[in-house]
């Protein structure tokens, strides 16, 4: 069985929680949110598991789970957040950031399983509760338009 | 660029998000906060200021020894005046019966100090404070258990469902040889399930569409069609299933296809999460394993997105974009109006694509 101690998961999934949730959500306050709540849900939950490779699984799960609720929630819809959001990196459009933000955030959180976090189309799948043929399909398509964008902004040929 | 430089640009792009340095501290600290949701307008601004004068109003209306007598049962709490609003509204959230009685209080005192009219916005004032302050309780407290969803269907129904919601776009045709078994995954009987839905009207278009398929299986000999096993699937699975029914509309009649060709029926689907992304899937199948699958979309960011790239090879048909899978198998990518179209047809010969593709065209 798989030992950990919270600060030791903390310390090494913060980052990946946070950059997932950002993907979801597309705003700082939104991905502390979500963040928050996923550590909160693993102290809460303390589940026993396999391996770490599983605590990485369920964290990312988890955090899919968070961001769903959120995007679906009545407060998500029905406000706006304010344009000066300070907490914000302000995306420059000629930065491979600022294109990824542009993208649809299926695209982006698919994007960012496949290629940040290196998982395969089937886990991905898998993890995000849809066919593997949707992923491969966002995939290839949140691919070309990056490409396209990156061509149209000079970054690649 | 090749592949490494594509992914090392992704990785860049995502390596600049990172959580704040204080924010991280604190979650490793176990220092847990309320949200940050105060930078938000609109209803959030309503629904704060509402709380707030709820809340004082509340406060003002608890401790009035009017108020006490209207709330006997509880005068024990209520007379407390140290007591802090959050306990109180704790309080209450534990007892309904109080709740009732506050608001009742409430509502009474407000007639009292005010004019009947009045009385009725200080009780919608009440109703949304306790909405609000229901909700910011939810938002500090324990995230409620969200993974009973998933674990609703176990490893092996996904694995027997693989083969069908492979591809909800690409792989209608492909079901014909596929075991019917699968599609009744959750239901005793070899027939189309539903997703149970309140309001649904998916209910007669499913009776109609029953109809449509028991005709389907005289003429073609086969118990459930194969598009409608999909559906079934995509229902059961849960799967965009606010959006499935059959669906027809002028492009059914417009499209130009061999004689031997069928149309098998229409997905309309929606992705959960852009909810004004609309796409519809047209089905026709033929002889010889040949198909047409027409997606048409309202978005079309995609469509544009391959129209305009260089690397993807141009058609003989008005240089329309085209992607050759091999097998006989095509993918045109076609922009008509205010429509985006991707065309997979498999199997065609080039005549029957070209007129396939200009009858889309409305030629």
């Amino acid at each position: 069985m798989y030992s950990y101690t919270y600060e030791e998961v903390a310390e090494h999934y913060i980052d990946m929680v946070y950059r997932l949730a950002f993907a979801r959500v597309g705003s700082a306050g939104y991905a502390e949110d979500i963040t928050q709540d996923v550590f909160l849900k693993l102290l809460e939950a303390n589940p026993k598991l396999e391996s770490d490779e599983h605590m990485k699984a369920w964290l990312i799960r988890v955090t899919i789970n968070r961001s769903k609720d959120l995007l679906k929630s009545s407060w998500f819809t029905k406000t706006q957040g304010l344009s000066c959001d300070i907490e914000e990196p302000a995306p420059k459009e000629d930065e491979i950031y600022g294109l990824l933000m542009q993208l649809q955030k299926k695209y982006r959180t698919v994007l960012y399983l496949y290629y940040y976090e290196e998982y395969k189309t089937y886990e991905i799948a898998d993890i995000i509760g849809c066919p593997a043929g949707t992923i491969q399909s966002w995939l290839d398509r949140g691919r070309k338009l990056l490409k396209k964008q990156l061509q149209r902004e000079g970054i690649c040929k | 660029m090749t592949d490494k430089d594509f992914k090392n640009e992704i990785k860049s792009g995502f390596d600049k998000i990172k959580p704040d340095s204080e924010f991280r501290t604190r979650i490793i600290n176990r220092e847990f906060k309320r949200k940050k949701r105060i930078l938000h307008i609109r209803t959030a601004g309503f629904c704060t200021m509402s709380a707030a004068a709820a809340a004082i109003i509340l406060i003002v209306v608890l401790h009035n020894p009017v108020s006490e007598q209207m709330i006997t049962p509880h005068k024990n709490t209520v007379s407390d005046n140290s007591v802090s609003t959050e306990e109180i509204i704790a309080e209450e959230n534990t007892d309904g019966s109080k709740q009732e009685a506050s608001i009742s209080a409430t509502d009474k005192k407000s007639s009292a100090l005010s004019n009947g009219s009045k009385s009725e916005g200080i009780k919608h004032n009440n109703s949304i404070s306790q909405n609000a302050q229901s909700k910011e309780r939810r938002t500090v407290s324990a995230p409620e258990a969200d993974e009973p969803a998933d674990q609703a269907y176990t490893d092996q129904d996904y694995a027997d469902a693989e083969p069908f919601i492979r591809d909800e776009i690409g792989s209608l045709a492909d079901l014909e040889n596929i075991d019917i078994r699968a599609a009744a995954v959750k239901s005793p009987e070899p027939v189309v399930s539903c997703p149970k839905k309140e309001n649904s009207e998916s209910a007669p278009m499913l009776a109609e569409s029953d109809e449509a398929v028991e005709s389907a299986a005289l003429t073609q000999g086969t118990s459930v069609p194969p598009y409608k096993a999909a559906m079934a699937v995509l229902a059961e699975y849960n799967y965009n299933n606010s959006n499935l029914e059959y669906y027809q509309s002028e492009i059914t009649e417009k499209v130009k296809l061999s004689a031997d060709m069928r149309y098998n029926g229409s997905l309309k689907y929606e992705s959960e999460e852009e909810n004004n992304k609309e796409y519809r899937l047209y089905n026709y199948t033929g002889d010889n394993g040949r198909y047409v699958n027409i997606v048409s979309s309202k978005d079309t960011e995609y469509v544009d997105a391959v129209i305009t790239m260089d690397e993807v090879p141009k058609s003989d048909v008005e240089n329309i974009p085209v992607e050759n899978s091999g097998d006989n198998e095509y993918f045109f990518y076609m922009h008509v109006e205010d429509t985006g179209f991707v065309v997979n047809s498999k199997g065609l010969e080039k005549t029957e694509n070209q007129d396939l593709l200009y009858s889309l065209g409305g030629e």
